[in-house]
């Protein structure tokens, strides 16, 4: 019989050995579940957020109640003033704003907050004429900020008005004006690029008139809740978050896998067949690998169309930008996905090896299933506290090089931490825990 | 013996050290194909040791081992393409069902499926293969471990202890089966058993192991021959066994127990003295009801005799 169909053979053995046992059908039925319910459950989760956070307001309504509180304000200050002027200038600005458009309440809140009548009863001018590039070239002379001046700039330069045609150019003409004045929000939310970065995309969306991007719409699920808008990249690129899942699982699988067979007496019989032990070892372990691609494919294939009836496939087409030494690059987000559950993956490969390699070599699958977990919860804060110690060496330890999406963002612990660096740790690592099994299975007696 | 049989199983030399403990000490054994071979020893000895060694569970630390040819340790799977076997109990994967627990070891073999119903069918387990393991009893288990065992059609076939938890009946099936296949199809079938009397009935051939050490091969005539020193026992049932021994003369070779009468005659003559000694006893007046060949024990006898273990029930 042909080398390669006989060991296929020992790997189809493997998964109906993992397919028949109660237990682990029961995860995998587990995991097909989470799989099918995440995008009904993120969607819930953004619809009682939203509902709970208030942020499901009517612009114009609101608008149009602030402009009223504002002018009893304005009324009420109206006798004490020395400048009653002024306030009649901002009162008769009240009136001219029309609150279906956001520019002119733009105009409303710089009005409000001005000193000089003159340029109160200017921006009443432009709101009664309904003059959009009058108030961006005054704004643009009077701006505050670098990013505001540049922004009105542009939108004058490529005639780029208000109102729902532009919403989405208007959209990363903010942001990228937020990034350049550094007021890109990073911690709830934030998608992990740089000011720079994020300046440099938007230039590009707006240049090559590419106005769906997905590459801020990765990190925190916490966009899940806030985000009033959601696309179907921004849920996902939620979706590596099952990936830890898919981890469990693994490091159940690769627990019972070689101790399963101890435990249960079978072990014996699996041995006296025309079969090395090295052989099975491989089957066993390529099995359990191949399980893990299998459900990140699985958790790929349900959540398109899962995700898509919840979310609709808007942007669907979307590319993903990155910039690489200064030059923005256009991928497609399915790859760019496909590397972000890779980048999970690393960690996921290292602790399923360790619960392979106890699992063999202590044949107890509950110490080889607890110890995966336990190194697994462990790990990450014994890198932080050597990382708070400025121990560098802590470098070389397996846990500080598994979140290899961190690295490459550059958040290590550890300054002058590359991701090479870390696969090489990782790597050498793998090679230790295999020959490890691999001896303590081979050469042992049954 | 007809010695220009095909050599099935060769062990050579064979030392295993467990721990800090000698196992085996080297072991040498030969078994040929067409043959039912008993392995024997007290409880300790090494069996299981050497059958284990044998299908590649442990690894010898000194010795040769050859399964049709095929050396175990460098030809592995050479080796155990040829080998089928049980050791200790038939532990089965029991949230499968028997026929799903044979397909496991058909992919392993490169067998067809076919063959599963072959071996089930001569295990007579064909009404229960699609329950599940964990429903079977142990002689269930044992029958499905057979099968696995045979489904290959291997030339040297392993049992260690074969019929734990079968009842007689299935008892009965099993050694058919093993004397049907070691003798019509040419297996070397190589079985280790603590029942000295199925042993008896199912071996063409021993071997018996003791402390680590081979004592020797015996065939069951050689056993025969052997047994008490060369002596073959009878009874003979009749009214007054007392009056009958004193008759025949008393002695160390006549015991009296009720109606019954034990003669310890010499191997060799037996058949003479059995038959003149029942001449002269009806020719006296007495009265015959039954007389018997006692060799239900001989094995045992042998067995003890051959181990030294009668009245040290230590074990190793």
């Amino acid at each position: 019989m042909d080398r390669l169909s006989s060991f296929m053979n020992l790997m189809k053995n493997e998964y109906i050995k993992i397919y028949k046992k109660t237990s682990t059908r029961i995860l995998l039925v587990i995991f097909l579940a989470v799989c099918i319910c995440f995008a009904p459950l993120m969607k819930l989760i953004n619809v009682l957020a939203i509902k709970e956070l208030g942020l499901d307001y009517d612009t114009a309504a609101m608008h149009a109640e602030e402009i009223e509180d504002q002018k009893k304000t304005l009324e009420k200050a109206a006798d004490d003033s020395d400048d009653p002027q002024l306030i009649a200038a901002k009162l008769e600005m009240c009136d001219a704003v029309d609150t279906e458009s956001e520019w002119q309440f733009r105009a409303l809140v710089k009005a409000m907050a001005s000193q000089e009548k003159q340029e109160v009863q200017m921006l009443t001018m432009f709101c009664t004429l309904d003059d959009w590039r009058g108030f961006c070239s005054y704004s643009a002379d009077n701006a505050y900020s670098e990013g505001e001046k540049w922004s009105y700039e542009y939108k004058l330069k490529h005639d780029i008005g208000y109102g729902e045609e532009y919403e989405k150019q208007n959209a990363i003409i903010d942001s990228v004006a937020a990034a350049m004045n550094g007021e890109t929000e990073t911690g709830l939310g934030g998608s992990g690029l740089s000011d720079t970065d994020m300046v440099a995309i938007g230039k590009y969306q707006l240049e090559n008139e590419i106005y769906d991007n997905t590459s801020t719409k990765g990190g925190s699920l916490l966009n899940i809740a806030i985000d009033t808008d959601l696309g179907f990249w921004d849920v996902f690129l939620k979706s590596p978050f099952i990936v830890t899942l898919i981890g469990v699982v693994m490091v159940v699988l690769a627990g019972s896998t070689v101790a399963g067979e101890f435990s249960q007496g079978t072990i014996k019989f699996l041995l006296i067949n025309p079969v090395t032990r090295g052989k099975i070892l491989t089957a066993k372990y390529l099995t359990v690998l191949s399980m893990g691609i299998l459900m990140i494919i699985t958790l790929m294939v349900v959540n398109i169309p899962m995700i898509g009836i919840c979310f609709g496939f808007d942007g669907f087409s979307a590319p993903y930008l990155a910039v690489k030494d200064g030059e923005v690059i256009k991928q497609s987000s399915f790859v760019y996905l496909f590397k972000l559950y890779m980048l999970a993956s690393v960690e996921i490969i290292v602790t399923t090896t360790l619960s392979f390699m106890i699992s063999s070599l202590l044949r107890s699958t509950a110490l080889a299933i607890v110890s995966g977990f336990v190194v697994r919860s462990i790990g990450p804060s014994i890198v932080s506290i050597m990382g708070m110690l400025k121990l560098d060496w802590g470098r070389y330890f397996i846990f500080a090089n598994t979140d290899v999406l961190a690295i490459s963002n550059g958040e290590s612990t550890f300054p002058q931490h590359t991701v090479g660096f870390a696969l090489g740790v990782v790597a050498v690592h793998l090679v230790v825990f295999l020959l490890t099994a691999w001896d303590g299975f081979t050469r042992r007696s049954v | 013996m007809d010695d220009k049989r095909n050599v099935v199983l060769s062990i050579k030399g064979l030392n295993k050290t467990l721990g800090k403990k000698q196992i085996l000490h080297s072991i040498d054994m030969e078994c040929y194909e067409g043959e039912v071979f008993g392995f024997l020893g007290p409880n300790g000895a090494g069996k299981t040791t050497t059958i284990k060694v044998v299908v590649g569970l442990l690894m010898p630390d000194e010795g040769e081992i050859t399964v049709c040819g095929h050396d175990i340790t460098k030809d592995f799977e050479g080796a155990m393409a040829n080998v089928g076997g049980i050791v200790e109990n038939p532990e089965m994967y029991k949230y499968m069902t028997g026929r799903e627990n044979l397909k496991q070891y058909a992919r392993m073999r490169g067998l067809d499926f076919s063959e599963i119903d072959k071996a089930v069918e001569m295990v007579k387990l064909s009404n229960r293969i699609d329950e599940k393991v964990s429903r079977y009893s142990l002689g269930m288990r044992q029958r499905l471990g057979v099968a696995q065992a045979l489904m290959h059609k291997p030339r040297l076939l392993i049992l260690d202890e074969p019929t734990n938890g079968l009842d007689p009946q299935g008892i009965k099936e099993l050694r058919d089966i093993v004397k049907h296949i070691a003798h019509e199809n040419g297996v070397c079938a190589v079985v280790s058993s603590h029942l000295m009397s199925e042993m008896q009935l199912m071996c063409d051939r021993v071997g018996i192991i003791s402390g680590g050490s081979m004592i020797g091969t015996y065939t069951m005539d050689e056993i025969a021959a052997t047994n008490h020193g060369g002596f073959a026992e009878y009874v003979i049932e009749t009214d007054n066994a007392a009056d009958a021994a004193a008759f025949l003369g008393g002695g160390d070779a006549i015991s009296a127990d009720g109606a019954m009468l034990h003669l310890n005659l010499n191997g060799a003559t037996a058949k003479q003295d059995i038959a003149l000694t029942i001449k002269n006893l009806v020719n006296k007046g007495f009265n015959i009801y039954s007389v018997n060949l006692r060799s239900g024990s001989s094995l045992e006898d042998a067995f003890i005799e051959l181990t030294g273990k009668e009245g040290d029930g230590q074990i190793e």
